[in-house]
């Protein structure tokens, strides 16, 4: 019986995904859903058949990069690999990843399955299926009318991890609270950058007796290599750690002394993305010798500095909350080319609906010579308009109700390229409206 | 003429956006020509508001809200002084309750500063929600997110409740004014899309010092327009 609701499931919500796509959505979540009601246990039936690993990618901010950058790797090595690689990461995403490697008959036809999980979900997904790996990437403050506080997104991840007691957990060791989630779980792996970079001078509290932080070195948003005066709490060291950063020009580093890294995408953060995914992929017990090509070859996903080639280069890239959005524009600083920038910010559910986190981002370093004019959209333009107005830029800034006009507009300045920065609902709409520019 | 802001805690009690109120502070402050100085004391350091003309206490995550309590509480004699003084104190969300009499974390009760007459609980669902309220000083709007459930008994709120839960949800009344502090569980930050408000600080504060209070009359467009934004799509 149960086999017959799964294979009942499997056709439902493959014909789900080929009618969605014809109706032109993404349908990357909804298809499983619908299975799930079909068959409960159909995430644990089609888990069980994963024939050599499962990973698990948590944390605020790099989930989706850092789930695809495994999945790239994984594939070039000749891996058959399940990945909700765009970023479906509920309950939904993650079983109509399963399914679409799965054939008529419910039999899955994989060797390992990589899938990011929202925080809030990884306790029912975990209930369902056990990692083998579960890498951590950070936890800052995001979509806090959903969460509430960054302490109950740190619970959702402890009580996933007491699911799993044997998963072996990856972190990021230079972010404090991580560290604490580390040493509850018994054993852990750490990843880092090793050396100071660039200073961002916010501070951060004992996850264990909240005195405030000492650095060595901070990278940005409480990253960075911590010691507690207070109770002695301290940073774990690195199993795998950059050194030798580059960030002019895309990205470079040498990984644990002796492998040079280097790719053209940018962002410091991206670091922080590749280390975790190359620590997951030795963690599964797989050769890293030869992963340099599978990095540089990634190309980044839906607007994660996703670049168009329209009458100039236009870049487009996610920033949905404080630390990322910081890191956002610092990127497009680095770059010395004269620029545009275009900012859209909607507060739709998905992309929590209290935006005060906007006056956390230091707007003012846009006053940078390199740029030129900005343009400001998505449902929230007015207030993105009042934020700049307290920076006290002296740049042309303009309002736009759509995102088409702002794009079109934005293209006629005179900057050598466009970068484009957006919360989570308006990245589909700008991707799918560059690529239709870029097809024309 | 120069006004002195003192910020409690910033890097505790910043939950929210509360940056964005100060941004808001000094520079309103600077148009109308004022001379503002900031200065943030830091959780390790003593809290002296002498030379303070408006003082902000922001809110916080739990743990963070029972460390400054925890640091407050020696100063509270301190505090009330400044506030029974008549000088302008602005706390947003969980300074709003660490101001009170009881307040409850982690559904524990704790004792508050004891300044402001007033006592929250914690409720079973966070309110999270845009918020209008109907003030003397104009509509008011934000975002509200808390757990707490606030009862200021016979104190003055700062308004009505136009769209939102406001202080308890049942009521109908938000934050409270009590000579010049003004407390509310507003954010979203409160200041930036409600220069009228903004403004009463700075002139309560001015009249403290013997000046008139008369500020000059600024271009609030952006912040009009951003507010009306909020306003809009509750037809209010």
């Amino acid at each position: 019986m149960t086999k017959i609701r799964l294979i009942l499931a499997v056709w439902v919500c493959k014909a789900l995904g080929v009618l969605g796509r014809m109706a032109g959505k993404k349908s990357s979540s909804a298809p499983g859903v619908y299975a799930a009601k079909i068959c409960p246990s159909i995430l644990p039936l089609l888990a069980k058949q994963v024939r050599r690993g499962i990973v698990a990618v948590c944390g605020t901010n790099g989930k989706t990069t850092t789930n695809n950058i495994i999945h790239k790797i994984l594939t070039d090595k000749g891996y058959s690999v399940v990945c909700n690689n765009i970023g479906a990461n509920m309950m939904g995403g993650v079983i109509t990843a399963f399914v679409e490697k799965t054939n008529l008959f419910g039999k899955l036809n994989c060797d390992y399955a990589t899938l990011e999980m929202d925080e809030a979900f990884s306790v029912k997904i975990f209930e369902k299926l056990t990692p083998d790996v579960t890498v951590i990437t950070n936890i800052f403050k995001d979509q806090l009318d959903r969460y509430g506080e960054v302490e109950l997104t740190a619970g959702y991840l402890k009580a996933a991890l007491k699911l799993a007691p044997e998963t072996k957990l990856i972190i990021n060791g230079d972010d404090p609270l991580l560290c604490e989630i580390g040493n509850q779980h018994g054993s852990f792996i750490s990843y880092g950058v090793g050396e100071r970079v660039s200073e961002e001078n916010i501070s951060a509290f004992c996850p264990k007796c909240t005195r405030e932080l000492d650095y060595e070195y901070r990278h940005y948003s409480g990253l960075g290599k911590f010691s507690c005066p207070g109770c002695g709490f301290g940073h774990p060291g690195y199993s795998f750690v950059a050194t030798n950063v580059s960030l002019t020009d895309g990205l470079s580093f040498t990984l644990n002394g002796d492998m040079d890294i280097s790719v053209n995408y940018r962002g410091f953060y991206n670091i922080f993305n590749i280390l975790a995914a190359i620590a997951s992929v030795k963690t599964l017990g797989i050769d890293i010798s030869g992963v340099e090509k599978s990095l540089d070859d990634y190309k980044p996903q839906i607007g994660r500095m996703e670049s168009f080639n329209l009458k100039k280069p236009v870049i487009l890239n996610l920033a949905k909350n404080p630390a990322g959005f910081n890191q956002a524009i610092n990127t497009v600083l680095s770059d010395s080319r004269r620029k545009d920038i275009i900012i859209a910010v909607n507060d739709c559910e998905s992309d929590g609906k209290d935006i005060s986190w906007l006056w956390d981002v230091d707007t003012d370093i846009l006053s940078n010579e390199t740029v030129g004019s900005i343009g400001l959209c998505g449902m929230r333009r007015d207030e993105l308009n009042l934020r700049l107005k307290y920076s006290e830029l002296d740049k042309e800034i303009s309002v736009y109700d759509n995102i088409s006009d702002c794009i079109n507009r934005l293209l006629e300045k005179d900057g050598e390229v466009l970068y484009i920065l957006v919360n989570y609902t308006m990245i589909f709409e700008s991707q799918k409206l560059l690529k239709e520019m870029e097809g024309k | 003429m120069s006004l002195n802001i003192v910020v409690i805690f910033p890097e505790l009690l910043n939950m929210f956006g509360d940056a964005g109120n100060i941004i808001c502070l000094a520079k309103r402050l600077k148009w109308h020509g004022i001379e503002v100085n900031v200065r943030n004391i830091s959780v390790d350091s003593p809290v002296d508001l002498t030379d303070a003309d408006i003082v902000y206490l922001g809110g916080g995550g739990s743990s963070e809200t029972l460390l400054a309590l925890s640091k407050l509480i020696p100063v509270k004699e301190e505090i009330k002084e400044y506030i029974d003084g008549g000088k302008v104190f602005l706390a947003v969300c969980s300074g709003f309750e660490l101001l009170g009499e009881s307040f409850e974390i982690k559904g524990e009760k704790k004792e508050g500063l004891g300044i402001l007459s007033v006592n929250s609980v914690q409720g079973d669902k966070r309110i999270s929600s845009d918020i209008i309220v109907e003030s003397d000083f104009g509509i008011i709007c934000g975002f509200e997110n808390h757990l707490g459930r606030m009862d200021i008994g016979s104190n003055t709120a700062l308004g009505k409740v136009k769209y939102g839960s406001g202080n308890n949800g049942r009521d109908g009344f938000e934050g409270v004014i009590y000579k010049n502090t003004f407390a509310t569980y507003m954010d979203g930050p409160l200041l930036p899309k409600n220069p009228a408000l903004c403004d009463e600080l700075i002139k309560r504060a001015l009249l403290n010092k013997g000046e008139n209070g008369e500020l000059k009359e600024l271009n609030d467009s952006a912040e009009l327009k951003a507010q009306k934004f909020i306003l809009d799509k509750y037809g209010i």
